[in-house]
């Protein structure tokens, strides 16, 4: 028995160690600047579709050098007033039934082999895809982030001020990430996602909007490219938008469960 | 380890280099539209994602407002592995070789509901024992007849979207640890974390969910014993087995409450919760038997390592009152069943993204008995290699006291090696 103790408190404490060498610190600059926020806020408020439920569907082709392109299908319904939404994937055949479904800060996968849910946090990434699922549903910067002035640049023919956030917790998809939004409307047309160490991962180009609403917008084409690995992006389309009420049962646990194979 | 265990293992790796290093060195193929020049050039965006979804044959979208026609989908996963276990002292071997699956079919028609079936089966290819050494424990094989079963049949409906039922033969998931499942007493077996497919048959029943909000209510009135095992009917008072949970998310957690009522078998309690604690995901089970005084629980954790996120480390723990060491009394041990004999366990794992190579994903894991101080370790190679099918290298290493849980079959030190394709269609 003492052995089987000693055994257990060495396995629990090799385990801690290594799980807190995993641990990584996000950059904590400690405060906002409000000129950064209020830009953030402007981008925010017109990304912001309370008040709507929309319901559309989402493409995403991803490339990888020397591989086939892979081709997701995922329906979304959206209701931003409630901070929740559910993602449902329609393609190809053996993702079908596989889902998600946020409400407020909890996340739940389901996986329809086993019939479980499984509690995630919001960085989860969608079908082993560079997309994330905190790209859905209603933003939050603000409460995710620190967010300071860096300064302006040129991306395409826009003239863009940048805003860099650092996050204030771990359970952000990126710890570190500089937003070029465009002084014509004020929308993001550019991401760049930074490690903890500030190692470019990945950036993300906004390349058209769709207004759903006077003065609210969706993205309808989004480019993500990897920053480390050559060649390999992720083209996601936004089609058959529409801003119908959404029944009440299809943010829950029931509705992804209906939709099950 | 003895010398001609080394060699296995040189060769075993050796081989599985040669394997790689000849994908390696096929070509690659050319990537369609490599770097768009202008990443806002919104035709060649469109015309790069229309050649893919058309080369993927996935067909345009159908639109968010459809649903209302009947939708029919047909599909399963299917597994073919071959695999060789070698006696500590490498004088004997034991092989087999099958194929496992199962396929469904679903049809949902709009305000009536779905149907649901699926059958799994087993055909054995090969099975063979040579030398000394290891047993097969006295199994049988069949090589002409297939074993085929009925997994699930169902039909699932609602009642104005508030309150959804299930009616028939099916597999409930009930709780959220990964290995070892103490509030799972629903189920006729608990999954199998290691089979790589999972090929259990469902209980017959009726089962009732009702959100809550962000909280869910379920019961499943078990009714498979109402028939004994000579086909009578029983007085289902009081034969049915009635399980209730209830769980709610909650300060970043998701907690269940899980009970069981029953004629014929104990009555059980259990709770579990599962969330994110400083960026790791921890997860935990209890179950109790009041009458019996008898406990279960499992507690685990797992966290993602690396700038991007390719590592997770994962760990769990098991404890079970009713285990113990029973190594010299294989009845009992057959008994309790593999990972529920024991009365501690433990389980940690590694797995890694595209490591050492890309397209090469690695997991190494072991679990240990620690009542009779057995344990199995597995080192697992997912190829995915352009041009040929996707399989797995599965080395397996048997270790500890001898005729403990992991070490009665083939002995202290024996080895496994293995090679699965796994297909979902």
């Amino acid at each position: 028995m003492v052995r089987v103790v000693r055994f257990s408190m060495a396995a629990a404490l090799l385990l801690g160690a290594a799980l807190g060498l995993g641990a990584q610190s996000p950059a904590k600059p400690g405060k906002t600047d409000p000129a950064a926020a209020e830009l953030v806020r402007a981008f925010e408020a017109k990304l912001d579709l309370a008040g709507l439920d929309v319901t559309n569907d989402f493409t995403l082709v991803q490339k990888k050098e020397g591989e086939a392109d892979r081709v997701l299908r995922v329906r979304v319904y959206r209701r931003d007033a409630a901070e929740t939404f559910t993602l449902v994937f329609q393609y190809p055949d053996s993702e079908r039934g596989k889902g998600y479904w946020r409400s407020g800060a909890d996340l739940y996968l389901y996986l329809p082999s086993t019939r479980e849910f499984v509690y995630r946090n919001r960085k989860d990434d969608v079908g082993s895809t560079d997309i994330r699922t905190d790209l859905f549903g209603r933003p939050d910067a603000l409460g995710q982030f620190w967010a300071t002035m860096a300064g302006t640049a040129k991306v395409a023919s826009w003239e863009c001020d940048v805003v860099r956030l650092d996050a204030k917790k771990l359970d952000v998809s990126y710890p570190v990430q500089k937003w070029y939004l465009r002084r014509g409307d004020g929308l993001p047309v550019k991401v760049e996602n930074f490690s903890a160490g500030e190692t470019l991962l990945r950036t993300v180009y906004y390349v058209e909007y769709k207004e759903v609403a006077k003065g609210k917008f969706i993205f309808a084409k989004l480019l993500s490219t990897d920053a480390l690995e050559k060649g390999r992006r992720t083209l996601l389309s936004n089609e058959g938008i529409t801003t119908a009420r959404i029944a009440d049962y299809k943010f829950s646990k029931a509705f992804l469960e209906e939709q099950s194979r | 380890m003895s010398g001609k265990a080394r060699i296995a293992l040189a060769l075993a790796l050796a081989l599985a280099g040669a394997l790689f290093a000849s994908a390696q060195a096929a070509p690659a193929g050319a990537a369609p539209g490599a770097e768009a020049e202008d990443p806002f050039d919104a035709a060649a965006f469109e015309a790069e994602a229309a050649a893919a979804e058309s080369s993927a044959g996935a067909g345009p979208a159908s639109g968010a407002a459809s649903g209302a026609a009947p939708s029919r989908l047909v599909g399963g996963s299917a597994l073919v592995s071959a695999q060789a276990y070698l006696d500590p002292g490498l004088e004997g071997y034991a092989a087999s070789s099958y194929a496992a699956g199962k396929v469904f079919a679903k049809v949902a028609v709009p305000d009536y509901g779905s149907l649901f079936v699926s059958w799994s089966g087993r055909q054995q290819f090969l099975a063979g024992l040579a030398g000394e050494g290891p047993s097969l424990g006295g199994a049988a094989y069949d090589l002409e007849e297939p074993e085929l079963e009925l997994s699930e049949l169902h039909y699932s409906f609602d009642l104005r979207k508030k309150l959804f039922l299930r009616l028939g033969k099916q597999l409930v998931a009930w709780g959220p640890s990964r290995v070892w499942s103490p509030v799972d007493f629903v189920n006729a077996e608990r999954e199998d974390f290691f089979a790589p497919i999972d090929l259990r048959a469902g209980k017959a029943g009726l089962r009732a969910h009702l959100p809550l909000g962000s909280a869910n209510a379920f019961l499943f009135a078990d009714f498979s014993g109402t028939v004994s095992e000579s086909g009578e009917a029983l007085d289902p008072l009081k034969t049915a087995a009635l399980s209730g949970r209830l769980d709610a998310a909650l300060g970043g957690f998701e907690f269940g409450l899980s009970g069981r009522a029953s004629g014929r078998e104990a009555e059980l309690a259990g709770g579990d919760f599962s969330g994110y604690l400083l960026g790791t995901a921890v997860y935990g089970e209890l179950a109790w038997a009041p009458a019996e005084g008898s406990v279960e629980a499992s507690l685990g954790a797992s966290r993602a390592l690396g700038e991007l996120r390719k590592w997770k480390l994962s760990a769990e723990g098991f404890y079970n009152s009713e285990g113990g060491d029973l190594r010299g009394d294989p009845a009992a041990m057959a008994a309790a069943g593999s990972l529920y004999m024991g009365r501690f366990y433990a389980y940690a794992g590694l797995e890694a993204e595209d490591f050492p190579l890309a397209g090469l994903d690695s997991s190494l894991s072991a679990t240990a008995n620690l009542s009779d101080r057995s344990f199995y370790a597995r080192l697992a190679e997912d190829f995915s290699i352009p041009g040929a099918p996707p399989f797995s290298l599965v080395l397996g290493c048997y270790g500890g006291e001898g005729q403990g849980e992991f070490t009665l079959p083939f002995g202290a030190g024996a080895w496994s090696i293995g090679l699965q394709a796994r297909m979902e269609f």
